[in-house]
Formats: structure tokens, C-alpha cells, sequence
């Protein structure tokens, strides 16, 4: 069973990017969201086991939307990328309810350990 | 020696507050009230005002902060329970930190007699309870000595030195290890670690944790393997000494309960009350500035500037919106004196009244807070004293025995109402009518044609009141009459409405936003005015010798320097002198970039006033910038130099 992956960020390069990383028969790209409400929008309809979420993006921010994906999934992994400097930002995405972090320019093997001991072990 | 004095005020202004959250708490006792909330928050009032003073050297109120931290220890631990003596003595003791507070303000030597409140506090602490409290039995001290030492789980955890965000990392860390057990301490502490000062060592970041007993180390082995960037981790179980748990437990009680919330907290600065003083005076140079540009633009128009100039109003205009909302304060801060005078008047009389105070987070600027006191207290007063009757003739009346007030803040628009309510005996007009003819403040032909409004408004004239003798908490040099002045001298007006048997409510009426401007106060002929000072370089008494006339004008010499004199009142159109009373008072200005020195009959002083807009048709005429009512009730104009030219 593959690992499925929602990506919201309101670039399109950097999707491509991160899409790129998860490239393999271990995960799905099963949806990308280009803004906060569209992110919480596509969790809610595709229940990804994982979700990478930008900081900053337009009409919502990536902390808002983890704080409602949260409310509705509790056990939602979702993991923060970030640039290097907003510490404080993950920070507070991380009291609102985001399991991780990435710093960008992320190593893919470095996305993929977080992502690989997030899911290990299922819930919990 | 380190200089204090500086830290004087904010000392005094951060004691103040925590006595008074101290002294809300007590009150709370009192009422029944014992939740752990309350004593928590006591304790760490007690708490903060014993470090402060120690900080200070004010070793009376350390000490006896000291005990009743120590008191309030024993309420938290559940060792005591709450009883009416031990309220007294906390009143009491609350009551001396206020005086001594007091004392530090003006300068004055510390009463020493905080000692004997001390005392009995420590006396109190050390007596055993009657029975044993309800809650947790108390264990004697030899079976504290055979208990097996307190256990907990170390977690020792090393985070990679290669992490992205180690600050991140930790919190995370934190985070997980608070889902699976109750953590008693963590070194760096959670502050510390989102801060990110974790030190740093060649092999990593350090955190270690202490998570109670009872944590299940499976569970945090699991949680661990699933977090990343960490290098290595070690669970194992240690016995810590008690003190280090009650250690743990003291400071998290002492620490303000930050971490509750999620969303950050609003931040606020402390600022001296005269730093928005002086912006309110710099704004006011700017917008005169402001102003003659506007002059020398309708003179010499430039397109270019017209922009700059409606940019440059829109900005002034903020930055004064801004500053008026600086000075805003919440009326909490007038009202929350009023559940302890109101328990302790009705004590002192032997009346049941509950105090209701809704609308404290309503704002008022900050000079209408600073009048307000004296006139609130005396309406408190007469609430309590006149109003609401003894339990005994409410009963009688087939009322509840307790008495009721309420303390009302609302807004209307621009307007911020504060009405004070008592459902007591209410005012009868027929004793006011009785008294105002006995004082000839009423014609008794005229009695009975007065509406109900009308006798009711009686009451504000001077000298009128009701109590047949003064009592001890009434008729203290502040009359009703007093109070509508200095609600009028706001801006504002004194509303009553009373209903006999049932009750009495009285409104103030009141700005919120006001302008205040220092002002220096003439006389010419029969009238005052006022000039804002900032127009005016100086004021001076000029002697015969001073003078020099040079064919039809008259000059002021100073420095050799020659000021054209003339007189104020020509530019009001009024009568001038026909000769010179020496000395003769005059104010130095500058009009259009030239000195002049305007001669006044008198200098009447210096005020703050209160600045009231002119509504049309007189806001029309140049020269006139206001009105202001100064302290005895008279209004006067306030004048515009400019416009007068």
C-alpha cells in the first residue's frame, strides 16, 4: 500500500519539486492545493496519510489550515515546509497541531526520513 | 550601590496591580468562592510582590508579602481551609501592603507596625487546624520519613547537530513527550528551547526531561524512534528528591500560566503617562505647522503640493487617532476599588448589598479616569447610605434583605454612559421640595409647579443634602453639586432618575475622546479667554522705562530688541485702556514671522483645559478655535492667534 501524499503550496514549481521527491512505488501524489482553503478542501476529500504544508500562501495560511485540518482529523501528519529564518512560524504551526518540518532547499532524503518515521507504526 | 529610585514607579505601579488582584481574590474567599484558581492566582500575587519589594529593599512589605505567600501555600497545598477569621487578617494584611505603598509614593518612612499582622499571620500558619481538611489526609512527619522516595522517568534526548531548526526540533520533541506523560521538568524548559537556547556541542543539541512515574517507557521509546534528526536518546527511571517535585511544582505555579493559550498573546509596553502627553503636544505643532502651509498653499498654489499636503493631513490625522487611543483606558481601573468599599460600607452598617459592575473593559481617556474617583466614590456612598435601607426595613417593605447596586459602563455612539443603580429606598420628592424651600433654594409658591425632573435636579445645587447629620462616611466636602461640576468640566452632564421604594440611578454621561490643550488664561475688561500656550513665546510685565514711541507706534524694548505693543483688545473689537496701568502684563507672539506684544489687563493663570468644538454658526467666525470650562464653571473662549490677524 502506497503512502498518500496531499502537497499544498502556491507555487507550482515547488509542487513539481516535492511531486519529484515522491516519485517511487512507496507513495501516491494523490492531490495538490496552490493556497490554504484549497488544502483543508482536498484533505477533507482525500484523507491523505500525508500532507506537506507551505507557511505562507494566499487566502489562507498554512498554519490557519493545519489548524483546521487538525480540528477535523486529529490524527492528520502534516508536515511544515519552511525557508530557513521562519522558525518562529513553524513554531507556531507546530503548537497548532503540525506533526514536523522541512527547511527548503529540502534533501530528498531528508523529506523522505521525516516522512518515513511519521508514518511508521501507524498511529500514535 | 545600585541606583532604585528609578524603578520606583514601575515598582509602585506593578505592586499596585498585583495587590489588587490579591485583594480580588480575597474577596472571592470571602464570598465562598474557594476554587484552586483563585488561591493559585493569590499565591502568585503574594509570590510577585515579595520578589519586587526584596528587588526594591523594602523589606516591611517583603516580609510580610512573605507570609501571606506562605498562607496562601497552605490554602493551595489543601493543609487549611478558608474561614472568616483568617479573611480578616488577610484584609488586614492587604490593607497595611496598600498603606505602605502609599508611604513609598510620597517619600515617606514605612509604618513599622506591618510586623504585628506579620506576626499573627505566622502564628495562624504554625497552629494545626481544628479537624483535618476534607481533601487529602495529612500524613504525620514520621510516616513523611519511611515513604519511598519519589520516582520519575529521565529522558535524556541529543538532538543532531546537523538539524535544520533545533529550536523547532525541540518543541517538537516537547510536544510528543507531553502526550504520553506529565513532564516535571525540562532543562532548557519549554521557554528556553522555543527561544532556541539550547546549547550547543559538537555531538548535538542536549534536552533532558523528567515525565512522571506513571509514564509508560515503552511508549516514549516508540515516540522517540519516530521523531527525527536525533541522534541518540536514553529513557530510565530515577528517584528525585522531593524537593526537586515540590521545586517543579512552585515554579510552575509561580510562572504565569502562559502556555495555555495557543494564539500569542497581545504585547504591551508600559508608557509613561507623560510620553503621550508630549506626542499629543509635538501632533499639535505639527497640525499648526500643518496649517500654514495650508496658508502659504492657497497663496501660491503648486499642484505638486497639494498631494503631499492631503498625505500629510491624512497622517496627522492618524497619528492623533492613534495617540487618543493610547490614552484609552479601560473604567476597570476606576471601578475595581468598588467591591471592597461597597463590603466594607455595608459592614460598617450593618446592610447586605451585592455590588454588580458590568461594562469594565469600556474605555475612557485617561485624564476623564484620573477625575473620576472622588465623584464615583461619593455616588457609591450615598448609594450605600442613603439608598439601600438596613435588612430588617427591606423586609418590611417585602424587599429581598439584600440590597442591590449596580455599576453600569456602556456606549451611546460617542458617548460613554456610567450609571451607578441601587434598588433602595429612592428619593422622595417631597422631602427634597421641603428641604430646598427651607434652604431658599426654592420658592414654595413654586413648589408644587416643579415637574419630578425638576425636584430631582435639586439635589445638584450647592449646599443642598438630605442626611440629617453628617455620618461618618458621608458629607465629606464633596456634595452632589460637586459632581455635576466636575462631569461638566469633562464635557459631560449628570442625568438622575429615582423611583420612591424602589430605587435611584444616576448617569454620567461622558466623552470619550477628548482634546486638551494647555492654555494661559487673560483678562480683558470683564472676560476671560484662553490662548493655547504654544502660540505664545512669553509673557511680560512691561515698566515705563521699557517703552519707546516712534511716531505712532509703541514699542517694547528687550535686549534691544523693538516689539510693537499693542492692545489684545482691539483685536476682539473691545475697549482698550486709555493709558498704560503699570506694570503692564503682556504676552509676547509671533504673528506671520514677526514678534508682537499684546498687552492684557490681567494674567489669570495657566490651565488644561478641555477643549469643546464650537457647533455652527459659531465655528464659522476666525479667531475662535473653542470653548472650555474652567474649574468653577465658568466657560470661556478659547482663542485662535492666527485667525485673529
Amino acid at each position: 500500500m502506497s503512502i498518500r501524499v496531499l502537497i499544498a503550496d502556491d507555487a507550482m514549481f515547488m509542487r513539481n519539486m516535492i511531486k519529484d521527491v515522491f516519485a517511487g512505488a512507496e507513495f501516491q501524489v494523490v492531490g495538490e492545493a496552490a493556497n490554504g482553503v484549497e488544502a483543508v478542501e482536498k484533505y477533507r476529500q482525500l484523507k491523505p496519510d500525508i500532507t506537506t504544508m507551505d507557511i505562507v500562501m494566499p487566502l489562507k495560511s498554512g498554519i490557519e489550515a493545519v489548524r483546521e485540518i487538525v480540528k477535523l482529523d486529529k490524527q492528520a501528519k502534516i508536515i511544515m515546509c519552511s525557508a530557513l529564518g521562519q522558525e518562529s512560524l513553524v513554531m507556531e504551526a507546530i503548537e497548532a497541531g503540525a506533526r514536523d518540518y522541512i527547511v527548503k532547499p529540502f534533501k530528498p532524503e531528508k523529506v523522505l526520513e521525516v516522512v518515513k518515521k511519521l508514518v511508521a507504526g501507524g498511529n500514535g | 550601590m545600585v541606583d532604585l529610585s528609578k524603578y520606583k514607579a514601575l515598582f509602585l505601579s506593578e505592586s499596585g496591580e498585583h495587590l489588587q488582584s490579591m485583594n480580588d481574590c480575597v474577596l472571592k474567599l470571602e464570598q465562598g468562592n474557594y476554587d484552586q484558581e483563585t488561591i493559585a492566582q493569590a499565591f502568585r500575587n503574594a509570590h510577585s510582590i515579595k520578589g519586587m519589594a526584596a528587588s526594591m529593599g523594602y523589606t516591611e512589605i517583603r516580609d510580610l508579602a512573605h507570609s501571606m505567600e506562605d498562607l496562601f501555600d497552605q490554602l493551595r497545598q489543601k493543609e487549611r481551609s478558608v474561614d472568616p477569621s483568617l479573611v480578616e487578617i488577610l484584609f488586614k494584611a492587604t490593607d497595611k501592603i496598600e498603606t505602605m505603598l502609599k508611604e513609598i509614593k510620597q517619600d515617606k518612612p514605612l509604618s513599622q507596625d506591618g510586623v504585628e499582622i506579620q506576626n499573627s499571620i505566622r502564628e495562624l500558619i504554625k497552629k494545626k487546624p481544628a479537624e483535618p481538611p476534607e481533601a487529602k489526609p495529612g500524613k504525620t512527619a514520621k510516616e513523611k520519613k519511611n515513604e519511598p522516595p519519589k520516582q520519575a522517568i529521565e529522558v535524556k534526548v541529543l538532538i543532531s547537530p546537523e538539524a535544520d531548526a533545533p529550536s523547532v526540533r525541540g518543541l517538537i520533541l516537547y510536544k510528543r513527550l507531553e502526550e504520553i506523560g506529565k513532564i516535571l521538568l525540562a532543562d532548557p524548559d519549554k521557554d528556553r528551547i522555543k527561544q532556541g537556547k539550547i546549547d550547543k556541542t559538537p555531538e548535538g543539541y542536549p534536552i533532558s526531561f523528567m515525565l512522571e512515574a506513571s509514564a509508560d517507557q515503552a511508549s516514549i521509546n516508540s515516540t522517540l524512534s519516530k521523531i527525527s534528526e536525533l541522534k541518540k536518546f536514553e529513557i530510565s527511571r530515577v528517584e528525585i528528591g522531593k524537593n526537586l517535585e515540590k521545586e517543579a511544582d512552585r515554579e510552575k505555579e509561580a510562572k504565569p500560566q502562559a502556555e495555555v493559550s495557543v494564539a500569542p498573546l497581545p504585547q504591551t509596553v508600559r508608557v509613561k503617562t507623560e510620553l503621550l502627553d508630549d506626542f499629543i503636544n509635538i501632533l499639535g505643532e505639527m497640525i499648526l505647522i500643518k496649517g500654514e502651509m495650508e496658508e502659504a498653499w492657497r497663496k501660491t498654489p503648486q499642484p505638486a503640493m497639494r498631494q503631499r499636503l492631503d498625505r500629510l493631513d491624512r497622517l496627522t490625522k492618524e497619528f492623533h487617532d492613534q495617540v487618543m487611543a493610547a490614552r484609552l483606558m479601560p473604567v476597570e481601573t476606576v471601578l475595581q476599588r468598588f467591591p471592597r468599599l461597597v463590603r466594607d460600607l455595608a459592614r460598617d452598617q450593618g446592610k447586605e448589598i451585592e455590588l454588580e459592575i458590568i461594562g469594565k473593559e469600556i474605555e475612557l481617556d485617561r485624564a476623564l479616569i484620573e477625575k473620576l474617583p472622588d465623584p464615583l466614590v461619593h455616588l457609591i456612598r450615598n448609594a450605600v447610605d442613603h439608598g439601600i435601607e438596613t435588612p430588617a426595613r427591606r423586609k418590611e417593605a417585602g424587599k429581598d434583605p439584600v440590597g442591590h447596586i449596580l455599576i453600569e459602563a456602556s456606549r451611546e455612539r460617542d458617548m460613554v454612559l456610567l450609571s451607578i443603580h441601587d434598588d433602595g429606598r429612592g428619593i422622595d420628592p417631597e422631602l427634597v421640595k421641603k428641604k430646598a424651600v427651607e434652604k431658599g433654594m426654592l420658592d414654595p409658591a413654586k413648589a408644587d409647579e416643579q415637574s419630578y425632573e425638576q425636584i430631582l435636579n435639586l439635589i445638584f445645587t450647592p449646599g443642598f443634602s438630605t442626611a440629617d447629620k453628617v455620618g461618618m462616611t458621608s458629607g465629606r466636602g464633596v456634595g452632589m453639586d460637586v459632581v455635576k461640576t466636575v462631569v461638566e468640566s469633562m464635557s459631560g452632564m449628570v442625568t438622575i432618575s429615582s423611583e420612591t421604594g424602589k430605587g435611584t440611578t444616576i448617569t454620567l454621561h461622558l466623552p470619550q475622546t477628548v482634546a486638551i490643550v494647555k492654555v494661559l488664561l487673560i483678562r480683558l475688561l470683564e472676560e476671560i479667554f484662553a490662548i493655547p500656550v504654544n502660540r505664545i513665546i512669553r509673557s511680560v510685565e512691561i515698566l515705563p522705562y521699557q517703552l519707546r514711541k516712534s511716531q505712532s507706534q509703541e514699542y517694547y524694548v528687550e535686549k534691544q530688541e523693538l516689539i510693537p505693543l499693542s492692545y489684545f483688545h482691539k483685536l476682539l473689537d473691545l475697549k482698550a485702556p486709555e493709558s498704560h496701568n503699570f506694570p503692564l502684563n503682556a504676552l509676547i507672539l509671533e504673528i506671520q514671522k514677526k514678534k508682537m506684544a499684546l498687552a492684557v489687563d490681567s494674567l489669570v493663570g495657566q490651565e488644561d483645559a478641555f477643549i469643546r468644538p464650537l457647533g455652527r454658526p459659531l465655528e464659522k467666525i476666525p479667531g475662535l478655535s473653542g470653548v472650555t470650562m474652567l474649574g468653577d464653571g465658568k466657560i470661556v473662549f478659547v482663542l485662535d492667534i492666527a485667525g485673529l490677524f
